[in-house]
């Protein structure tokens, strides 16, 4: 995002739209101005519609600086996987794709969530720590295709200066490795610049159960009483005939 | 929401028909996340810009337009995924009302790492309803301050805090009580009261 300096007025209504405090009056000039380094290219500003001039303008955005706007910006639809937001499927199709078997735990580490905003080398602490703990990286989430090396947890090199609003890492581990993947997270929020928000899911047994809250009791991690239910409701579809799909 | 290879081609209309059962049932918001929400768009566009494989979300105020939409759904068989968040207690309760049994469950572990740099929990309950981050503190202390001089009704700060958030996951009802109660708090501390 730019804002043209001959046509802002100063009038300050984009200023408080910005999610991450990007945009401000500047100190030399009465004009407002958007701070590069913190600017996520969320486009926020831009669907706010406020500015009276015209002055607050999209711009395209040269690599690696895009990906700022891939995981920033919820309306955007990823190439990789084809879903909008955060351009993956979560545990909210669960129920079709198996991706979280039974037995496994399902981790979703939204990295500068809420509202601090993460590098993706902030992001690198993160991913390297739980791989060390073995888990796998979903396949199927646009972070995982950014990563060089999905063992070790690295991303290629151009792109950890990026800041974004958020970045979502979705991994899977086997019941028994949880324990030591949540010891991992630990550490690493101590060195963290940023905060991360850690959700957690499983399937449900045929009898109600959830052994994973019995991990998380035995490690005395709190459960938050906010959560999500996936009600098993899809299920395979044929796809439409040639002819609706020409259409 | 679809899933990629499974039943995503074709999905627009059983999507479409989410959003008209939802219509019914007296959503406090909703929204396609490549369109808008009630916010930003009129109902009848949100249903003709709909297209395969966005994501929809209708948020309720009551517990039971939320049992009465899902015993819609249910009997619909749409096909696809639905998921319901909320306080899970209460989700559990709604899913066994309608005779839904949860396949997986998602529980949150909270915020961890450098808390103590996050804004005050009013701030954050109102922020944090929207789950892509487009609701800035900047804009609820405004907002707040604004309802706290009476330059504005609470309803309509909510509404103005309703329309960045594009998924239309945002309760505006619930931000509209929780700015009442900043508001009142500002309008406590100022030198006037």
């Amino acid at each position: 995002m730019r804002i043209d300096q001959h046509l802002c007025t100063g009038c300050g209504e984009c200023i408080p739209y910005c999610p991450v405090s990007a945009i401000s009056l500047g100190t030399t000039s009465i004009r407002s101005e958007i701070d590069r380094e913190s600017c996520v290219e969320c486009e926020a500003c831009l669907r706010a519609g406020v500015c009276p001039s015209g002055a607050l303008q999209w711009e395209e955005l040269p690599w690696p600086r895009a990906v700022r706007g891939f995981f920033s910006n919820p309306q955007t639809t990823h190439r990789h996987t084809l879903v909008p937001g955060r351009g993956t499927e979560e545990m909210k199709t669960n129920d079709v794709t198996g991706r979280i078997p039974p037995g496994a735990v399902g981790l979703a580490v939204e990295v500068g969530r809420p509202l601090t905003g993460a590098t993706f080398k902030d992001v690198q602490e993160v991913t390297a720590a739980c791989a060390r703990s073995g888990c796998v990286f979903e396949p199927n989430n646009p972070l995982t295709a950014l990563m060089d090396d999905t063992s070790r947890g690295t991303f290629r090199p151009d792109i950890l200066e990026e800041r974004m609003l958020s970045v979502l890492v979705e991994m899977t581990v086997p019941q028994e490795r949880l324990p030591g993947l949540l010891d991992s997270l630990k550490n690493v929020s101590l060195r963290l610049p940023t905060v991360f928000s850690l959700g957690l899911c499983q399937v449900v047994g045929s009898g109600g159960e959830m052994p994973m809250l019995d991990i998380l009791e035995s490690q005395g991690i709190a459960v938050r009483p906010n959560g999500k239910i996936n009600l098993g409701l899809g299920r395979m579809l044929p796809p439409p005939p040639a002819r609706e799909r020409e259409e | 929401m679809t899933a990629s290879g499974i039943n995503r081609a074709g999905s627009a209309p059983r999507l479409r028909r989410f959003l008209e059962l939802a219509f019914r049932h007296n959503p406090v918001n909703l929204g396609d996340i490549r369109t808008g929400s009630t916010f930003s768009q009129t109902r009848k566009r949100l249903l003709e810009a709909i297209t395969d494989g966005t994501v929809l979300h209708a948020v309720f105020s009551s517990t039971r337009d939320v049992a009465s939409f899902l015993t819609d759904l249910k009997a619909e068989d749409l096909g696809i995924s639905i998921v319901v968040s909320g306080l899970l207690d209460t989700c559990r309760r709604i899913a066994a009302r309608t005779g839904l049994k949860p396949h997986t469950v998602a529980v949150s572990l909270g915020i961890w790492g450098r808390t103590e740099t996050l804004p005050g929990p009013s701030l954050l309950e109102v922020t944090s309803m929207c789950g892509h981050g487009m609701i800035p503190v900047r804009l609820v202390e405004k907002l707040a301050e604004e309802v706290a001089s009476g330059a504005l009704g609470a309803r309509e700060a909510a509404a103005r805090l309703a329309r960045p958030c594009v998924c239309g996951i945002f309760n505006p009802r619930r931000a509209a009580a929780l700015v009442r109660v900043m508001a009142r708090r500002t309008a406590a501390r100022s030198p006037r009261s």
